[in-house]
């Protein structure tokens, strides 16, 4: 009987169109971690530049200047000319920069004046990831200007001891180490493990919206398809217990839910490796997962499903139409975006007790503080959210089986009935 | 004794008395007709004892059993065909025929149900066409097979042939004629010349409330008229003064 529902509901609600569109929003955020990953490559190649050097020749800070930036960059013309070094530039596709050294560079940084190096970019487009060469040309800067500090301080204290004129341009060297969470992490700061983790605690939240938005939507529109086909009424005289017709759905659409996420959590993977930190380095802030954290992970996102389609069933019951339904599924969303919202900025230690309770008791917040707590070693934590949420889970199937028994289905008047006495009685 | 036996059932929504008393019973191998007026409650009659809805008050029992105290165990011996039934648009009618059948397997395989309920249908290859294909008929067509197919011990039928054309019509009634072989049937129409000539007896219901109930022949007796459209017409034209006061 089970199986007959779920079946049903997956050959109702797994259509071509349903397929499609999900495949086409994978496509769309394969393509857009491409993107990024393409762009993650563009910062790591030597950006291509021309060099204008109009100093006096034998000028030493003018010399300095190239050297550094021939180590950093691939310098594709170094001349005096500049029509020829910015017609040289704009013919090759990667051209960043034309930097210009004017006459008396040296001169002027030897008499005790600031020295001032011309930059001309060439734009290729207006977008954030277009003008990514000149954000990586502003660290090659630094270099060639912590160089001629350092050839100026050398020349100033004699000439031959480089590295006490590296002390005097650079004198402090930091060595961090950060206390989070009853553990010592070595040469990190805050903002470094944080970043790290960041991409960690994206991945389970969105995971868990796109399950619940896809799982949800089909469950809330598998009544209100019903109410619309005129298929209810028959449904409810078959010979088959409310409870399993409840489970059913809620398995059929689970079902459903998790096929369609799973197919977009590939293209989301595409785009989310872009921001994770190699599982190597949370191995050695000692915050990286074992398998038996990973299953902890799994089933707190199972019980959570349980509880998201059991309330998409209730809200499915109010539901007139296919219209309507879909309407619905947004108030599923809005009770995962609040948690997810807060998780993705604050940890549960750090929020105030209000919301730490509003936080627990919302069981769509649990998985997705599961990876962080148990990279914290506090799997305690995250067997209690699994225990609740099972409970909030059966408690509300429980409900919407009872509502399943009342008239509201047929009548659209939600009033339970009294429980018939037995023929005892 | 009785298959069904409905006794003085009420159903009060909010204010709106829509089902006041209605008594009846359903003998086994009946064809029993419930005709009325538009809003005379046939609807929610049916759905009372369809176990759709419980009544305010009374009992309908079936077997000897009352229905609202187990509806679990009434349900597999019935089969409730709405007026505006549906059907799973993106199921094929094999597939639709089917997971029905499979609800019943206990008492025959549930290929052996879709196959004579395919049959039923008469729509032949187009079966294995998705529903959302199919023209209002052909759905009425398939929802006919799908109710009778499972021989329900009680078919409750709403307006069976609705949306049928002539000849579909005439084959759907030999099918209501057939069931009767295998159990009861309770049909509601508004076509009163197919009431006439399919059921055993037949149910007026005005106002929530059994106006008159007889054989064909006995009803025609009693009010001296050719027909039961006449004799729907005189008991109308005779209440609605009534309750117009």
């Amino acid at each position: 009987m089970l199986w007959n529902i779920v079946l049903k509901e997956v050959r109702e609600m797994l259509t071509l169109t349903t397929i499609g569109t999900i495949i086409a929003v994978t496509a769309i955020f394969a393509s857009m971690g491409g993107l990024v990953s393409m762009t993650k490559g563009e910062t790591t190649k030597k950006p291509v530049i021309a060099v204008l050097n109009l100093d006096t020749p034998g000028s030493k800070l003018a010399a300095v200047v190239v050297v550094t930036l021939s180590e950093s960059c691939e310098v594709i013309y170094l001349g005096t000319d500049d029509r020829a070094g910015l017609k040289t530039l704009r013919a090759n596709s990667r051209g960043a920069a034309l930097i210009e050294i004017p006459a008396g560079f040296d001169a002027r940084l030897r008499s005790g004046h600031q020295g001032k190096l011309g930059v001309t970019w060439i734009m290729r487009g207006a977008g954030a990831l277009d003008t990514i060469s000149s954000a990586v040309m502003e660290r090659h800067f630094l270099s060639v200007s912590r160089a001629v500090s350092r050839e100026l301080v050398t020349a100033r204290i004699g000439g031959a001891d480089i590295a006490a004129a590296d002390v005097i341009v650079d004198p402090i060297q930091r060595i961090e180490n950060t206390f989070f969470k009853e553990k010592l992490i070595p040469m990190l700061s805050p903002a470094k493990i944080s970043q790290i983790l960041a991409a960690q605690s994206i991945t389970v939240p969105i995971i868990m919206m796109i399950i619940l938005m896809l799982g949800g939507a089909v469950v809330v529109s598998s009544m209100g398809l019903e109410k619309e086909n005129k298929t209810l009424e028959t449904l409810l005289t078959l010979p088959v217990s409310r409870r399993t017709l409840v489970m059913g759905k809620l398995l059929g659409s689970a079902i459903v839910g998790i096929l369609m996420a799973g197919i977009f959590a590939i293209g989301f993977r595409f785009y989310i490796q872009n921001f994770e930190a190699p599982a190597e380095s949370l191995a050695v802030l000692g915050l990286d997962l074992g398998i038996g954290d990973y299953i902890l992970v799994i089933v707190s996102l199972f019980a959570s499903l349980l509880f998201g389609l059991a309330f998409a069933l209730l809200l499915g019951v109010l539901a007139r139409d296919y219209k309507s339904a879909q309407m619905l599924t947004y108030a599923i969303l809005v009770l995962a975006m609040f948690p997810m919202m807060i998780v993705m900025l604050k940890d549960f230690d750090t929020v105030p007790l209000s919301l730490q309770i509003l936080l627990f008791i919302i069981p769509f917040s649990h998985p997705m503080m599961a990876m962080r707590q148990l990279a914290l070693e506090n799997s305690g934590f995250v067997i209690w959210g699994i225990l609740y949420s099972f409970l909030a889970a059966g408690l509300l199937t429980a409900a919407v089986v009872r509502v399943f028994r009342a008239e509201v289905l047929v009548t659209g008047i939600l009033r339970f009935q009294k429980r018939p006495p037995t023929e005892d009685s | 004794m009785s298959l069904l036996l409905v006794d003085d059932i009420h159903k009060i929504f909010h204010k709106t008395h829509a089902v006041r008393g209605v008594s009846f019973e359903i003998r086994p191998n009946e064809i029993f007709g419930l005709v009325g007026p538009n809003g005379a409650g046939k609807t929610t009659t049916l759905r009372m004892i369809a176990a759709l809805l419980r009544p305010s008050s009374g009992t309908i029992r079936f077997d000897g059993k009352d229905t609202a105290i187990d509806p679990d165990g009434f349900r597999p011996y019935i089969s409730y065909l709405p007026e505006d039934a549906g059907v799973y648009k993106n199921l094929t009618g094999h597939q639709y025929l089917a997971f029905i059948a499979r609800f019943f397997e206990d008492r025959e395989p549930a290929t052996a149900i879709a196959a004579r309920g395919a049959e039923m249908t008469g729509l032949g290859e187009r079966l294995s066409s998705r529903v959302s294909t199919y023209s209002k008929g052909m759905t009425r067509k398939l929802v006919i097979a799908r109710a009778l197919m499972v021989r329900p011990q009680l078919a409750i039928l709403d307006e069976p042939t609705s949306g049928l054309d002539v000849i579909s019509a005439i084959t759907v009634r030999e099918r209501i004629r057939n069931a009767a072989d295998h159990g009861s049937v309770l049909l509601s129409s508004h076509n009163l010349l197919e009431v006439e000539n399919l059921c055993h007896r037949i149910a007026f219901l005005f106002a929530g409330t059994i106006i008159e109930c007889g054989t064909p022949e006995e009803l025609r007796a009693k009010y001296d008229r050719k027909t039961i459209e006449e004799v729907f017409l005189h008991l109308v034209r005779e209440k609605r003064p009534q309750e117009e006061k």
